[in-house]
């Protein structure tokens, strides 16, 4: 017999609405972890096609999305003779779309780009890209989609082009785009001596800022970021992750609302029952403990109940044919301790009031009640 | 029978009140009225009176249930005061058996008999086998873990019993604790309240509209209209 004691009889009692607390709180944990797993799996996406075995990003100062960046090539080959670069490799971003799907991300990339050497060629020849005029690469999904293999023609947007290759890589956008050799991409897209991004890699990653001054005093209109920078920098990734956070706090309101509503009527009937245990000399705080210890339970129970659906929601995502690649859920600890300590602060908030109540019960007054 | 009270009046009597006054509804409910009443460890006493006329509330203050408008509450001489005060007179001094038996309901016996101590933030194992003697002696330790709501009526009010003595309460505190039994059941509560308090040395005060009930006590007190009429 203990005060937890107390608190499981009196949410044994009531099933059915310690259930709905606890679902309510378990719904709330899930929406914030799927959510955030995926959009961390997504930013930590488009990270990888930035950052390919390079340390910095160089792109038009002042632009709201890469796809709006334009370097020039001029400017390019400023930034291969700087003294801190080894080197320098052009990316061109474009987005299609084509019979059946909106959107369709085109990488525009030179023949020498390492993404080619790192992802495995399931169809084609690695040495041949770039040589054959109209020839493309698909991503293994994209390929799928596309109903395209090696050797066929693929209409993409307006233009058809013949598959040269199809290639896995771990990166679900790279798996859902298409690679185009840059010349065919910057005719594409009349996007001629241009480039969305310049990804760089420093002789010794030590000199960053020198090389961030560099291109600043150069090539004002571009600016030089590291890639942990420009992480954290970046509008649209701050976008995702402040709409993340708040569908999942929006959840978790809502969440403790449910165990605000739980812990209400755990007080409002058993008002006498609380006044019993005063008169056995408890003590309002410990009267008080008994409520936040039951909220808590619900709350904790809920965020692990949460977890766990999350984790299955994230997971069936993963394997659902039409996200396949761009849910890449990342597991993190952090999120999870996160998602359970707001779940605390919920179930401890969604008390509070209930507690105050329950404190101040008049003993003598609710005993004479039936 | 019941020894008499002692007379020992030299030390402070265990619980005193003088000039209490109580009244509800902001004062239009007037249910005492300036009661003095100083009750020696040891005594029986018998709170009689008509319905309303203010025993339970009488009780309720003396216990720290409740507070008065005037007048303090003194235990051992020292006046309680403070809310924080109530709580501890409760928890380390008073025993309440109530009409009805106020237990918990889905709790055993047991565990019903071991809230006092919970609040005491005694550890179970200390009063073990101080409850398992206690539903001895009240004749229910047979039924020790079953769930209260199992339990008779008498056998519930006896569990109440148990239940006001788990701490060793110095003041045990009964309001009617016989109201809502027969008469068998009823005179077999209150001869095991009797002898309990008798064998603990503990302080008795009863409030009753049973003469026969007041009779077996050492000293009746009786209450019309909020004042104390008789105390003898
Ligand atoms: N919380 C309250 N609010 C309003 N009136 C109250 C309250 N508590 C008690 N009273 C009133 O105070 C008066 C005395 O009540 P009390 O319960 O002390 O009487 P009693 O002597 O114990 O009566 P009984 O023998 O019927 O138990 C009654 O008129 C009752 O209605
Ligand atoms: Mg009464």
């Amino acid at each position: 017999m203990n005060h937890l004691r107390l608190v499981v009889i009196n949410l044994r009692r009531h099933r059915v609405r310690t259930a709905i607390g606890v679902a309510g709180i378990a719904l709330g944990v899930a929406a914030m972890f799927s959510v955030i797993a995926v959009v961390r799996g997504a930013i930590g996406m488009f990270q990888g096609i930035l950052a390919h075995d390079t340390e910095m990003l160089v792109f038009e100062r002042n632009v709201s999305d890469l796809f709006f960046s334009a370097v020039d090539d001029e400017d390019l080959e400023k930034l291969r003779a700087m003294p801190e670069v080894d080197s320098a490799l052009p990316l061109l971003f474009g987005l299609v779309s084509t019979q059946g799907h909106p959107v369709v991300t085109c990488f525009g990339v030179s023949p020498e780009d390492p993404r080619l050497d790192t992802a495995t060629w399931l169809a084609g020849d690695r040495a041949a890209f770039g040589r054959r005029e109209g020839e493309i690469v698909l991503g293994a999904r994209a390929s799928e989609f596309l109903e395209a293999g090696l050797g066929e023609k693929v209409t993409i947007g307006a233009r058809d082009y013949i598959v040269g290759g199809v290639v896995q890589t771990r990166n679900g956008f790279e798996d859902g785009g298409v690679f185009l050799p840059l010349a065919t991409a910057r005719e594409y897209f009349r996007r001629e001596g241009v480039s969305s991004i310049i990804t760089i890699k420093l002789r010794d990653s030590a000199q960053a800022a020198a090389f961030r001054e560099r291109v600043a005093a150069e090539i004002p209109y571009l600016i030089a970021l590291e890639n942990a920078e420009f992480n954290r920098g970046y509008s649209q990734f701050k976008i995702l992750r402040a709409t993340s956070w708040a569908v999942g706090l929006a959840a978790f309101l809502l969440g403790g609302l449910g165990v605000a509503n739980t812990m209400v009527l755990s007080v409002f009937v058993r008002i006498r029952e609380l006044a019993i245990l005063k008169s056995c000399g408890f003590s309002p705080r410990q009267v008080a403990s008994l409520i936040l210890g039951e909220s808590l339970v619900v709350s904790l129970a809920g965020a692990v109940l949460g977890l766990g659906l999350g984790y299955a929601a994230v997971v069936i995502m993963k394997h659902l044919p039409f996200l396949q690649g761009y849910v890449m859920p990342q597991l993190e600890w952090t999120v999870a301790a996160a998602a359970v300590l707001v779940a605390g602060l919920t179930g401890a908030a969604g008390a509070a009031w209930p507690a105050r109540f329950a404190m101040r019960i008049e003993t003598a007054r609710a005993l004479r009640y039936e | 029978m019941i020894t008499p009270p002692p007379n020992n009046h030299a030390s402070p009597p265990i619980v005193s009140v003088r000039g209490l006054w109580k009244s509800y509804d902001s004062g239009r409910i007037r249910v005492l009225q300036g009661v003095d009443l100083h009750v020696h460890a040891g005594e029986t006493v018998a709170l009689c009176g008509a319905s309303g006329s203010g025993k339970s509330t009488l009780l309720n203050i003396l216990g720290g249930l409740d507070s008065p408008d005037e007048g303090d509450v003194h235990l051992d001489g020292h006046p309680i005061r403070t809310p924080e005060q109530r709580t501890a007179l409760l928890r380390d001094t008073v025993g309440f058996v109530f009409q009805l038996h106020n237990l918990i309901p889905d709790l055993t016996l047991r565990e019903n008999c071991l809230v006092p101590a919970l609040a005491a933030g005694r550890h179970p194992r200390e009063v073990k086998t101080r409850v398992e003697e206690l539903l001895e002696a009240t004749g229910i330790a047979h039924r020790i873990d079953r769930p209260v709501q199992e339990l008779s009526g008498g056998e519930r009010q006896r569990a109440a019993l148990c239940r006001a003595l788990v701490n060793r309460p110095r003041l045990v505190l009964a309001d009617e604790p016989t109201g809502s039994l027969d008469e068998e059941n009823g005179s077999r509560v209150f001869k095991m309240l009797i002898d309990l308090v008798a064998r603990e040395s503990a302080t008795l005060i009863l409030a009753t509209h049973d003469r026969s009930l007041a009779e077996a006590c050492g000293r009746l007190v009786l209450v019309r209209d909020g004042r104390i009429v008789h105390d003898d």
